[in-house]
């Protein structure tokens, strides 16, 4: 019996060992973030920027978090996944009617965020403050094609509406509208895959204050069945490609080809670009690329807008904070779906739209698309 | 030979245990050492040959709405095996075994790895539900050389490759080659014995979705799990790659005192590397872990038919995660599982031998995620009864067995106040898959009988898990059919 006992002790042991765990509250390794943001003012003075909208984005996770800065300058954001994170601050003053904005920018792209053991990561932002000057703007770009319903893969219904946000008269003549390719975000130079510019002679086409003009890919009905999208009949420019076969409006003005690199139209991608008005005064001075796309100044951008599938993928940008300061879509493609401006006030009966030079806080996804008017959306 | 059959029979009931070796994930139910000792191959002598050649024809089938998220509706499992043992003049003892395999899943979620291992959760998947066609081949070879009277050392190696096809767009293609070599010895004198074993073992799984285009105008959204929530999600524009391969070792004892004292143990250590993307390999994360296992069996003759044979073993693992930029400890996982019980054997005839068992068993589950801060500890107790019956009469053999197993939870805890979309869908169900009371009931029938101046074997299992609050069920059916000359 001896040995028995020997394992019924072994067996009562091992039960007693065996069903006495303590079980604690699991380590974590999120963490606070807190920002303090400083700026350099206009007239050159150190300052901490108070009521700036702040937006941290992580790249793997999606996650999208937004606040503003305190009194001190200070944001917190609670719980953070470590990750790579995108981080943008903006805050504008002034009024665009007036013409005195200030805009005050910060953009970190893809910086790895990582607690390593702490309860709190302190990071501290420079942010730059310019003034800024809204005049001719991207009010509406429908990039993403019609759903299937039953036609697949049907883009040829893609507009860009244009607005005059400021008090004056613009002339579109001689602009240009231009997509941008990936890679050269730090480039002096904008590498355009199409270029196409306004006709005129300097005073033929004038875009009054508070005006709106589309320019079409093809200037005709899409909403008849199969298609069931856009009616852009009444655009005022459209996109003609001669030697492609396009379709050609004869009540729209055709846009001037200045570079087109390939495809039967100037399709924006139904995926992620960057569009931009420019007022180049030879568009051909600086040539072309090894690849074929024309160089355009990008100091000549009068105006620009980046969208993306993904919008956690801010460090896959094309173009930077002078242009665009963020990102706008985050819709896919082929979701009859656009990205519009918002409305940020009325000054005397006329819209003034939001204007950060930030499209992730100036637009909006619409459904449907709305060639010619403004939708009326709530930020 | 009767008391070889009498150990068979106790090692069947006895060793039907949890996973003690990452080995057993692959899913393939034959090999040539389930039978021996310890699964020692240096056992195979030439009084333990069963025959000099077979023919075997194998079919599983799993079904049921009890089950983890991650299993599919319905799995089909079909082999053709022919396994063969020879003596060589020299006492050099082959045994080998070559198998093809026909397999299908019906209705699985997500997942794109082949086989469900929630311990640690590093999968690849995307949103699609859809079924798995898997063909793929495994052979077994065992050479067995006797040193002296006492000493016999012997190398076992397996190998498999296969390939399965997920029927519905993105068609992932999953390709698994494995390779697993055991070289043990044993020594053996009068009515004990001992032996040792080591093992090292590759497993590598190489999963490929169809390649993305726009004309296809589908876009899945493709899943990289890791943890217990927030699987990262790609939007793809183009086909997705991963490598998963799994590397390992162990070592094992084992020791028989006759009449007195069985005793055996296992440690085995197991580690993943995981990569996406192909010729530009992305790191995605790594684990590890560790398995340790025991069992001692205190033999006693009660009476000239019948022994009773006192058990317990001991079954532990932990497995570590590891984020593959942070350089830091991501995931936790523990499992716990101790077993006692009572064996009786009775010879009432010549021939005739019933076995009887009851055992209680504690296990317990702990995971945590510790990039999130989610855990959760479920503990449960088992009481299980068996019996087995044998009978040898006029060169027939029948073996017929019933086992009743009943598991109760106990206090569960749950750290769950982060959780996000994947807890709340996927997670949830699994603790809720373990944490709950249910009976298992198991049976098994299978006759041996002359053919044809051949030796025929026929026989099947059926095991049914039943929740004791819910009328959900899930089933499990093994018939086999073999020829043996």
């Amino acid at each position: 019996m001896k040995k028995y006992n020997l394992i019924l002790f072994i067996i009562i042991l091992t039960v007693v060992l065996s069903c006495t765990l303590d079980i604690a509250p699991p380590d974590t390794l999120r963490f606070l973030l807190k920002l303090n943001v400083t700026t350099k003012s206009i007239s050159g003075e150190d300052s901490t920027v108070i009521g700036a909208k702040t937006i941290i984005q992580s790249i793997n996770f999606g996650d999208y978090f937004e606040s503003y800065t305190d009194s001190n300058g200070i944001v917190q954001f609670p719980n953070i996944i470590p990750d790579r994170y995108n981080i943008q601050v903006t805050q504008r003053t002034g009024s665009i009617i007036e013409n005195n904005i200030e805009i005050t920018n910060a953009i970190i792209n893809d910086s790895l965020l990582n607690s390593a053991g702490h309860d709190t990561i302190n990071l501290h932002i420079n942010a730059v403050t310019e003034r800024y000057n809204s005049t001719l703007v991207l009010s509406e770009i429908y990039y993403t094609g019609a759903i299937a319903n039953p036609i697949p893969q049907y883009f040829h219904d893609q507009f860009t509406e244009i607005y005059n946000n400021s008090n004056l008269t613009i002339y579109l003549d001689s602009l240009l509208i231009v997509d941008v390719e990936y890679g050269f975000i730090d480039d002096t130079l904008i590498h355009a895959v199409h270029a196409y510019m306004f006709p005129g002679d300097g005073d033929d086409y004038p875009i009054e204050p508070g005006e709106l003009i589309v320019i079409a890919q093809d200037a005709i009905d899409h909403s008849p069945a199969p298609i069931r999208s856009v009616n852009l009949l009444d655009a005022e420019f459209e996109y003609y490609v001669a030697d492609k076969g396009d379709v050609d409006n004869p009540s729209s003005v055709n846009m001037i080809q200045i570079h087109h690199k390939y495809g039967v139209d100037f399709l924006y991608s139904v995926f992620n670009n960057a569009v931009l008005i420019m007022k180049v005064k030879d568009p051909y001075k600086y040539g072309y690329d090894e690849f074929n796309r024309i160089l355009l100044p990008k100091s000549d951008v009068i105006d620009g807008v980046e969208y993306r599938d993904n919008l956690s993928e801010l460090n896959m940008k094309r173009v930077d904070g002078s242009i665009d300061g963020g990102l706008t879509g985050g819709i896919p493609a082929y979701s009859s779906q656009s990205v519009e401006r918002y409305i940020d006030h009325y000054e005397g009966g006329r819209m003034i739209l939001m204007d950060n030079n930030n499209s992730s806080l100036d637009f909006h996804v619409n459904k449907p698309p709305t060639p010619g008017w403004v939708e009326e959306v709530s930020e | 030979m009767k008391k070889l059959i009498l150990l068979l029979t106790v090692m069947t009931v006895l060793f039907a245990q949890m996973p003690t070796s990452e080995y057993l994930y692959l899913d393939i139910h034959s090999n040539l050492t389930g039978k021996l000792p310890n699964g020692n191959p240096a056992y195979l002598e030439s009084k333990n040959i069963p025959y000099s050649y077979a023919f075997q024809y194998n079919y599983f089938d799993q079904r049921g709405d009890y089950r983890r998220p991650f299993d599919p509706e319905a799995k089909h499992y079909n082999d053709i095996e022919v396994s063969a043992y020879r003596e060589m003049d020299n006492g050099l003892l082959f045994a080998g075994r070559f198998a093809y395999r026909y397999e299908q899943r019906k209705n699985k979620l997500w997942l794109h790895n082949a086989e469900t291992n929630i311990n640690v959760p590093f999968y690849f998947a995307d949103s699609t539900i859809g079924g798995f066609d898997l063909n793929g081949i495994d052979w077994n070879i065992i050479f067995s050389y006797p040193l002296s009277k006492v000493t016999r050392i012997a190398v076992d190696i397996f190998y498999n490759v296969d390939e399965q096809f997920k029927t519905v767009f993105p068609k992932p293609n999953v390709k698994r080659n494995d390779f697993h070599i055991r070289p043990a010895v044993t020594f053996s004198g009068g009515k004990t014995s001992a032996g040792l074993m080591v093992s090292y073992f590759k497993f590598r799984e190489n999963i490929q979705t169809k390649k993305y285009s726009l004309e296809q105008g589908r876009s899945p959204i493709f899943m990289r799990i890791r943890g217990l929530d927030r699987s990262l999600l790609t939007y793809a524009e183009t086909s997705e790659e991963r490598l998963q391969t799994i590397t390992g070792y162990s070592f094992s004892g084992n020791i028989d005192l006759g009449d007195r004292l069985l005793a055996e143990m296992n440690h085995e250590n197991a580690s993943a590397g995981i990569v996406d993307g192909g010729s530009y390999p992305v790191d995605q994360g790594n684990w590890d872990m560790n398995r340790w296992y025991y069992r001692i069996d205190l033999r006693s003759m009660a009476t000239r038919y019948m022994d009773i044979n006192i058990f317990f073993k001991q079954h532990w693992d932990k497995a570590r995660g590891y984020h593959p930029d942070l350089n830091a400890l991501i995931y936790q996982y523990g499992y716990r599982n101790f077993r006692g019980g009572v064996n009786v054997p009775y010879s009432s005839l010549a021939g005739e031998t019933w076995t009887s068992t009851i055992a209680y068993g504690f296990e317990d589950i702990h995971r945590e995620d510790n990039l999130l801060g989610l855990a959760h500890y479920i503990p449960w107790t088992t009481f299980k009864v068996g019996i087995d019956y044998q009978l040898i009469r006029k060169g027939i053999e029948y073996s017929f067995d019933l086992n009743y197993n009943n598991i109760k939870i106990g206090e569960t805890l749950e750290y769950n106040d982060m959780a996000d979309w994947y807890y709340d869908t996927i997670t949830v169900n699994e603790i809720a898959y373990y944490a709950t009371d249910r009976e298992e009931i198991e049976g098994g029938l299978k006759i041996a009988f002359p053919f044809r101046g051949r030796r025929a074997a026929i026989s099947g299992t059926y095991k049914e898990v039943r929740p004791i609050n819910n009328d959900t069920r899930f089933h499990e059916t093994n018939m086999s059919v073999e020829l043996q000359f």
